[in-house]
């Protein structure tokens, strides 16, 4: 019998897999080698230390749960965000065609076009960060009355944990505008010449109502 | 509280997430996930503790695993293949922990481990403090925290089938089909792990000073005619330096 022959019957012992004919074979062992029952008292002991510590990881096992209204939540709202992300761009493009018209020749109007000497558009220096620029375009909204505010809190999209600590959070940020529009349009769907659909502006009856 | 696993266990890792259970869990279904998660945490927080460095805290490599987990089951082609791809997603998460681990000591960055870690990772807090975990091992016997530092110093492939097998509800058979070798490979480096850990445990108290773990090349050369020829433990993945990564 090889060692490996040995630790394996023992193995079987500690294990509780041993066969009848593995006992035999043991007994058979230690009448030749009574040292194999120390061995036997020693990896049992082993095992046991062990299995003692870990039942300390099945303690933290047992108390970290799959997180599934978390990522199923932030899934659900990626969902959502794609499904109005779509009528979101149908809508930008109708007022894109309600504002300009077809064919109109001057470039839409943004303050970020206004620049003076030295500085950057909103009169900002070159230096200033995606948040100043974010403010200064809600002030100059709010100035002009073409933006009413941030609606809300922040909405979370989605946490990425980073491999050296911390996480990238991902959310959306909504700010609320108003236009005055001579008509409103709502967008449909149409056909094109060849037959393929293809989104098209349906006027608005009330010029009253709210969308 | 601590729950002693015993063999009565068994059934929750043998019988559990049935092929349907796991189906619904690929579809997205919240309380089939949370359920097959529930089935299969504590022998992946053992495969963790297998590969992971010792100053990463388990729990919250866990917890890492747990979302990969809840995010990708999706990605399950085949219902069966559920231990070998959940092995897979915790052992990647426990290679990149190595790799972080390995570029904040490159930069310096290191955090400090745990005084009282015992080997189950850092809770980096102060022990004592009141944000301080309970030291886990507390109150265990020596001889076990011992052991299990031991242990860390067994070559690839041998830690982690012994440390399933002390979950004693995992047989060889789930061993291995979650390893993808044998059973008789897993029997075997069982055998052999615990046969180097005591003489490793034995050479540490007779030097009083810390045993030299010796490579797999140098085991002692019981297996002659062995089963474990055609399997050695070089086929193993590296561990603890984060040098290979599979792909679920």
């Amino acid at each position: 019998m090889t060692g490996t022959d040995r630790d394996i019957l023992i193995s079987r012992v500690i294990d509780g897999e041993a066969s009848p004919e593995d006992w035999s074979a043991l007994k058979a062992l230690a009448e030749r080698e009574p040292s194999v029952w120390r061995d036997l008292a020693g990896l049992q002991q082993d095992h046991a230390e062990l299995s003692g510590a870990m039942t300390e990881v099945v303690a933290i096992a047992d108390g970290v749960d799959a997180p599934v209204e978390l990522v199923g939540g932030i899934a659900d709202r990626g969902r959502s965000l794609r499904m109005w992300g779509g009528w979101a761009a149908a809508a930008a493009l109708a007022l894109a065609w309600i504002v300009r018209g077809p064919g109109a020749a001057e470039p839409l109007v943004s303050p970020a076009s206004g620049q003076h000497a030295g500085l950057g558009p909103f009169g900002l220096s070159q230096n200033s960060g995606t948040d100043d620029y974010f403010n200064a375009y809600l002030r100059a909204g709010q100035q002009d009355g073409r933006v009413l505010g941030e609606v809300g809190e922040p909405v979370l999209v989605q946490t990425i944990p980073h491999e050296d600590g911390g996480y990238e959070v991902r959310y959306v940020r909504q700010v609320m505008e108003r236009r005055v529009v001579p008509q409103l349009f709502g967008v449909g769907v149409g056909y094109d010449e060849q037959g393929q659909t293809k989104p098209v502006l349906v006027p608005v009856k009330s010029s009253s109502g709210r969308m | 509280m601590v729950r002693l696993v015993g063999l009565e266990d068994r059934a929750a890792y043998e019988g559990a997430s049935g092929a349907a259970h796991v189906l619904a869990a690929i579809r997205g279904e919240r309380d089939a996930q949370r359920q097959v998660w529930e089935d299969h945490r504590r022998w992946v927080a053992a495969v963790l503790m297998a590969h992971k460095p010792r100053q990463t805290d388990l729990e919250d490599l866990l917890q890492d695993v747990a979302m990969q987990f809840v995010r990708r089951i999706h990605e399950l082609r085949d219902p069966t293949a559920l231990r070998p791809w959940l092995r897979t997603v915790a052992m990647n998460a426990a290679h990149a922990s190595g790799r972080t681990l390995a570029r904040r000591k490159r930069d310096g960055l290191e955090r400090r481990p745990a005084a009282t870690s015992g080997g189950l990772g850092a809770s980096g807090a102060a022990p004592g403090s009141p944000d301080a975990k309970p030291d886990l091992l507390t109150g265990r016997r020596e001889e076990a925290r011992r052991l299990m530092e031991l242990s860390e110093r067994l070559p690839d492939g041998y830690r982690e089938p012994l440390l399933l097998r002390c979950l004693q509800g995992l047989s060889y058979r789930l061993i291995g089909e979650m390893m993808g070798i044998p059973d008789t490979t897993v029997e075997t480096r069982i055998a052999r792990g615990r046969r180097m850990l005591r003489e490793l445990a034995e050479k540490e108290t007779s030097s009083g000073a810390p045993a030299t773990p010796r490579r797999a090349g140098q085991i002692e050369n019981k297996s002659a005619g062995g089963k474990e020829a055609a399997h050695t433990p070089a086929q193993e993945p590296r561990t603890h330096d984060g040098s290979a990564e599979q792909s679920p």
